[in-house]
């Protein structure tokens, strides 16, 4: 399926969506209390799909945001394994109002994730309150779409800049038994969309847009081999010259007498053969 | 009780050098959390293998930001977060070092911490000596300071001086074990971190697969603050 499409509920419901054939993500509304977290870790440790969950920030959760605290817990979450990343950057969702102190909040998650390693942090924003059709998405409250109509930004933009962003779709409501029959409507109206011509072109241009992606990956990981292969290089020929100098002023610089004599030591030793002092062609050391 | 804290940077690792070495270990019902690298694209699907071998350990994956030592403060976030109790910890991870010609060796050697025939003794150390703080292998057991210049023959001699200063760590001994595979008390993590949040910590570490044969970095002086948050708590640093 082209769209991806989310369902805001508890971490208790995942047991319902588990169920589905086809599953919606999770976007679980953050809100942080300290005692109530390590039941949230424990609980999105058992979502097994990559991608499974999200997190959506509302007002509530923007003004809880003010602590390193409560920004570290929120990266927390997106190290585990089912966290919703596209590209190596945690995408999350949001309903807040736009404000100075929501800009503030998310430009210091924004300086904390790039911090801890990832590319970037995604935010997408209801339609209605962006101008960046990148990342947004809809909010479905029981009305039909015209995904078609839809469809004709992200591929415009597609043509414009070479990049796709597929529109997100965001089941509200009040009981998750109510979510899920939204989550079968728009199931059933992109089936119907599946056959407009915007739809194949969207998925095509999709599915090549993963394949790029991927090679892009699998690119910079040959050269960050490469890389170290060169560095481990280097690392090595520092040790053998480090190696060959100790042999040559602990032993090379010795007079060859001195250095014969040692030979007949390691013979009366028993480190060494006897017949080898003579020839080449017999066995010289015992292991 | 036991909680392991594993870093696994290469994908085959885990089959070919972990799971052999932490199976004899679940007779100590351990808790096990393992980081894996975002790096490889596949993290995803040797996180499902690992959970067919151990169901209940926690994974998670992390960018490739100071190797081992940012997956085990990462991991140390995670075990912090989930309450977990525990009265020690093992870290460990898959530490192929192909940069030198002894890697295989120094990996035997540190993983001689969770042999069968050595856990006993440890946990009996432990035990015994109250002042035992961190349990690695003897062979790794180093100590770069000089007292006469007061400066540490390493690379990273700046890095540490600066990192010290900051986390007001002061260690009553500057004994390590190299190679960050050892035990350590649970209380001992718990104190440092609850105090200065692992991830912060994480956030100074260098990107990709950094070295200190040239230049030092944060990353490999936290190789050493790791034992030295023990010794700045009165511990001592023990080699078996």
């Amino acid at each position: 399926m082209l769209f991806s499409k989310w369902i805001v509920a508890d971490l208790k419901d995942y047991q319902e969506l588990n169920k589905l054939p086809v599953r919606p993500g999770l976007c679980v509304e953050f809100l942080y209390d300290e005692d109530s977290m390590p039941g949230m870790y424990q609980h999105v440790q058992e979502i097994i799909d990559p991608n499974g969950f999200t997190i959506l920030l509302s007002d509530n959760s923007i003004s809880e945001m003010n602590t390193d605290t409560v920004l570290n817990s929120i990266i927390t979450l997106f190290f585990q394994p089912s966290f919703y990343i596209v590209n190596k950057a945690p995408v999350i969702f949001t309903t807040a109002t736009v404000n100075i102190h929501f800009n503030e909040m998310l430009k210091k998650l924004k300086e904390k994730c790039l911090l801890q390693g990832f590319a970037d942090v995604i935010i997408v924003q209801p339609i209605n309150n962006t101008d960046s059709q990148h990342a947004c998405f809809y909010y479905i409250d029981g009305r039909n779409f015209n995904l078609n109509s839809i469809l004709e930004n992200p591929i415009n933009d597609y043509l414009k800049s070479r990049n796709f962003f597929p529109p997100h779709f965001v089941i509200f409501g009040d009981t998750i038994s109510n979510k899920l029959v939204q989550y079968e409507t728009i199931l059933n109206q992109e089936l119907l969309a599946s056959k407009t011509v915007n739809y194949k072109i969207a998925t095509e241009i999709y599915y090549l847009q993963m394949k790029i992606q991927h090679f892009g990956h699998k690119l910079s990981q040959q050269n960050i081999n490469e890389d170290n292969l060169r560095i481990y290089l280097e690392i090595q020929k520092k040790d053998l010259s480090k190696a060959l100098d100790w042999y040559h002023y602990e032993y090379e610089i010795l007079p060859i007498w001195y250095k014969q004599f040692g030979h007949i030591v390691k013979v009366i030793m028993g480190k060494r053969s006897f017949r080898s002092l003579f020839s080449d062609n017999v066995k010289k050391y015992k292991d | 009780m036991i909680a392991i804290l594993v870093h696994i940077y290469y994908p085959d690792s885990w089959r070919k050098i972990l799971l052999e070495q932490l199976l004899p270990l679940r007779k100590y019902q351990p808790r096990v959390l393992i980081n894996l690298c975002n790096i490889n694209s596949d993290a995803n699907h040797l996180a499902s293998v690992i959970r067919k071998d151990f169901s209940e350990a926690v994974i998670i994956i992390t960018p490739n930001k100071g190797k081992d030592i940012g997956g085990k403060l990462a991991l140390i976030d995670m075990f912090l977060h989930l309450r977990i109790q525990s009265d020690y910890i093992i870290m460990l991870h898959d530490k192929l070092s192909p940069q030198a010609i002894k890697g295989e060796n120094w990996r035997k050697t540190l993983f001689n911490i969770i042999s069968p025939n050595l856990v006993a003794g440890i946990i009996h150390d432990f035990e015994k000596d109250k002042r035992v703080g961190v349990i690695g292998s003897a062979s790794f057991l180093m100590n770069e300071y000089n007292e006469d210049t007061h400066q540490f023959a390493s690379t990273n001699n700046k890095n540490i001086k600066e990192l010290l200063e900051r986390y007001n760590i002061r260690p009553i001994s500057y004994s390590f074990i190299g190679g960050t595979m050892f035990w350590i008390r649970t209380s001992i993590v718990k104190s440092f971190f609850q105090r200065i949040p692992a991830l912060n910590c994480r956030e100074t570490l260098e990107k990709g697969n950094i070295m200190d044969h040239f230049e030092g970095s944060y990353t490999h002086t936290w190789e050493r603050l790791m034992c030295w948050i023990a010794s700045a708590q009165n511990y001592s640093i023990k080699g078996i």
